[in-house]
């Protein structure tokens, strides 16, 4: 197929404003991370060093987990891991696949110790997507595919507690995927499904707390998130609004009749609704999982995920010139995925693979709680391969 | 190295644990409540564009008729593909009301509404871009369900056989006609018996009537279709097909043949290209012509009525409109032989475009003119209106 590569308008779009962006983002970072400091500082205070001792699961979080939230592709590495190094280093491969979409996704992530209890991570995730689409029931079917950088997330962990079984995580994920990807022909584009897009265009918080319990020969390990996507806008109004070509035409031309502006001219919203008028709701997960090191040199990881939207997704139109946004059709109320994963721990690089079993509810734009789809349920999995290192 | 393989059990400690979990857990569902319960989007409605027509007796002294029974009809692009709106003036309070879509085609665009001869239905055509996705009938009436005439049927115009009195809807199959010459296997012309009783239907089979795609319709006598392409021509239905250039040369736009060619001589009016035009006639001297020096015409700037042998009957330029309006757009005979409809696009750069009766269409130096405002903003090059007068 001959598929015309568009210019990433959203990166375009988000480039220019990063010189403003950057002060105001360091400053938040930093506030925030001094609000957690301060938060932490409530909890007792072990002598970190021998904290440390005492915890040499460090990494079963994958360096501090997180994400967007959703029903994503993120595989959770339980094991020994590698550190000691300044900077240690983790590159993810991950596969998911179901009966009309293939998503691929390599991580590399980043992560270094501020201080002895605390860990500070970068995640760059690549992904590409593959999946079959059909826009409008009128419409024939086709392949699309779309791929290129995700949103990449920074994160901030600390362990707390007497022992350090406890993990506080603080998580935030930066809009820098692309998030308008659309195809067709000219002033006839489509965007491709949100679930498609490289990107969500939202920033994303996700605070969560995890307890590491040992046992003998392994180790649980219970984490608990809530993930809260905002938006910001750096211009103060929606730029797709414009009358260039597939943009918002229509609202720029009635735009002084629009009374209530709110959704398209501000600086910052508390919820996760982009540009597109795509909306992501907050969730929770809960995930638990047993690692087993009981072989010498291998840890055998179980665990299951549960996340629950506190809402319903709604989606952009597919039309890239017309502002119509609709609760998704295939929106899911629920998700659980099963884990397991094997580590080879290798002393200076461990390799790591996982397969996850998917299970979600039914789709209900209407945010019910229905049982799974039965006809996906045994084409829904995820394939994970991964290798970790520490340098300098 | 650098791995942790010393395995110490936290439990051998013997620090007392203070710590709960309790309250970060308790905060973080204070916040997923906050924020769960206090937003929740909602569709998003463009607001309605404001529109401003004169008063229905205003309109009906200017067309000359003793009651307000009539309408008009227009493809608006409002809030994605466009839409059919129509306006019926003997309504209390006219507005433009807009037409059920075919729910197959929510996402093309209905173009170039046709009023039916007795001012009941609709004609239409869907399209995304030029490709082609039927011709539609559809009564007009914010209820009515749209009738599928053909899937593959494009630009319909009525006809009314005037010795039998049976209604037939005459579509193209080709949209977009491109090229310099009129030939077979570009497209092809059909007539299509259709019955407004009970919603609308098809009656019997298509008839092949030419062998090329004539987007302006047939003539009341039944001896002449018209199209546009680069140039225009007039064409003779089967069995003859025979063609007689129009315009040789140099495109045309918008095409509509002459209502009422029982009376009157056949001809088609249509909206210049830029450029020099190769019509014959005196029209080129007449000082409201508005071509420079070496006689070319600004596009669009001119409404054009030409008969069979080419010859210009009568010229309307843009600016018996005044001087805030640069251009024609999408100009259709209307059921009446005295007047016309057309788009008066604003020379101010702007798509604030507004819809034009045009009286007196074959009466030089006789035409006027009488704004209906439908919505700035909302029409284009696609938007071609209909008029229909009522006896």
């Amino acid at each position: 197929m001959d598929w015309k590569l568009k210019m990433p308008a959203s990166l375009i779009r988000r480039i220019p404003i990063l010189e403003k962006v950057l002060p105001c983002f360091v400053g938040a970072i930093l506030l925030i991370v001094a609000l957690f400091f301060l938060f932490a500082s409530r909890f007792p205070h072990p002598d970190d060093a021998a904290l440390t001792a005492l915890t040499p699961w460090q990494c079963v979080g994958g360096c501090g987990a997180g994400g967007s939230g959703g029903v994503g592709t993120y595989v959770k590495w339980v094991g020994y891991g590698v550190s000691g190094g300044l900077i240690d280093a983790e590159v993810m491969g991950m596969t998911s696949i179901g009966q009309d979409y293939q998503y691929q996704e390599v991580r590399t992530r980043f992560c270094m110790k501020p201080t002895w209890t605390s860990t500070l991570g970068l995640t760059i995730p690549i992904v590409s997507n593959i999946g079959n689409l059909q826009p409008a029931t009128e419409d024939q079917d086709y392949t699309e595919v779309a791929a290129g950088l995700s949103d990449i997330m920074l994160d901030y962990s600390k362990s707390i507690g007497m022992e350090g079984e406890y993990s506080l995580m603080f998580n935030l994920t930066l809009p820098s995927g692309q998030y308008d990807i659309k195809r067709g022909k000219e002033n006839e584009m489509q965007y491709i499904p949100t679930a498609m897009q490289c990107g969500a265009g939202i920033y994303n918080v996700t605070i969560g707390i995890n307890k590491t319990i040992d046992v003998d020969k392994g180790l649980w390990i219970v984490e608990a998130y809530y993930s809260n996507p905002f938006e910001l806008n750096f211009y103060g109004k929606n730029q797709f609004i414009n009358s260039q070509p597939d943009q918002y035409n229509d609202l720029d031309n009635s735009w002084d009749l629009i009374t209530d502006k709110s959704r398209f001219q501000y600086w910052f919203k508390p919820y996760g609704e982009n540009d597109l008028g795509g909306y992501t709701p907050p969730s929770i997960n809960a995930d638990i999982y047993y690692g087993y090191r009981g072989v010498e040199h291998y840890v055998h990881s179980f665990g299951a995920k549960l996340w629950i939207p506190l809402g319903v997704d709604w989606i952009p139109a597919f039309a890239a010139n017309t502002y119509d946004p609709f609760p998704d059709p295939d929106n899911r109320t629920w998700s659980l995925t099963l884990h397991y994963g094997l580590e080879f721990s290798r002393p200076e690089y461990p390799i790591y693979i996982a397969v996850n079993k998917l299970i979600e509810s039914g789709a209900s734009s209407e945010g019910k709680f229905l049982w799974p789809d039965g006809r996906d349920f045994l084409d829904t999995w995820t394939f994970a391969i991964g290798i970790k290192t520490t340098m300098f | 190295m650098y791995q942790n393989f010393v395995l110490v059990s936290r439990k051998s400690g013997a620090m007392q644990r203070r710590f709960t979990v309790t309250q970060p857990i308790l905060a973080a569902a204070i916040v997923a409540t906050i924020f769960c319960f206090c937003y929740k989007p909602t569709p998003f409605v463009l607001p309605q564009q404001p529109y401003q027509f004169p008063p229905a007796s205003e309109i009906s002294t200017f067309l000359g008729t003793t009651n307000t029974n009539f309408k008009i009809a227009y493809a608006l692009t409002y809030n994605g593909p466009r839409d059919i709106y129509y306006v019926d003036f003997n309504d209390s309070a006219p507005a433009p009301k807009v037409l059920i879509k075919p729910a197959a085609g929510l996402n093309y665009d209905a173009d170039k509404p046709m009023i039916s001869p007795d001012g009941t239905f609709v004609a239409y055509g869907l399209l995304e871009g030029n490709n082609v996705y039927g011709a539609y009938i559809q009564k007009l009436d914010t209820t009515a369900k749209p009738v599928l005439i053909n899937p593959s049927g494009t630009r319909p115009h009525w006809y009314q056989d005037p010795a039998t009195g049976l209604l037939y809807l005459i579509y193209s199959t080709v949209y977009l006609i491109e090229g310099l010459t009129m030939d077979t296997g570009i497209g092809v012309t059909y007539k299509q018996q259709v019955d407004t009783g009970n919603g609308g239907s098809a009656v019997g089979s298509p008839i092949l009537i030419a062998p090329y795609p004539m987007n302006g319709g047939l003539s009341k006598d039944g001896q002449y279709l018209c199209t546009g392409y680069q140039p225009g021509c007039f064409c003779t239905p089967l069995p003859t097909a025979a063609l007689i250039p129009i315009n040789q040369g140099v495109q045309i736009c918008n095409p509509s043949i002459d209502p009422d060619s029982v009376t009157t001589d056949h001809q088609m009016m249509f909206l210049n290209i830029g450029g020099v035009q190769n019509l014959l006639g005196t029209f080129s001297t007449d000082p409201t012509y508005p071509a420079d020096a070496q006689g070319n015409l600004p596009e669009h700037s001119v409404l054009f009525i030409v008969d069979v042998s080419n010859t210009v009957i009568n010229f309307i330029p843009i600016s018996i409109m005044g001087s805030g309006y640069a251009a024609w757009q999408c100009p259709q005979w209307s059921n009446n032989q005295n007047y016309a409809i057309a788009i008066a696009a604003s020379n101010d750069g702007s798509t604030s475009w507004d819809l034009v009766l045009i009286k007196n269409v074959r009466t030089k130096d006789g035409e006027s003119s009488l704004i209906l405002t439908v919505g700035s903003g909302k029409m284009n090059t696609n938007s071609t209106p209909s008029l229909w007068i009522g006896n």
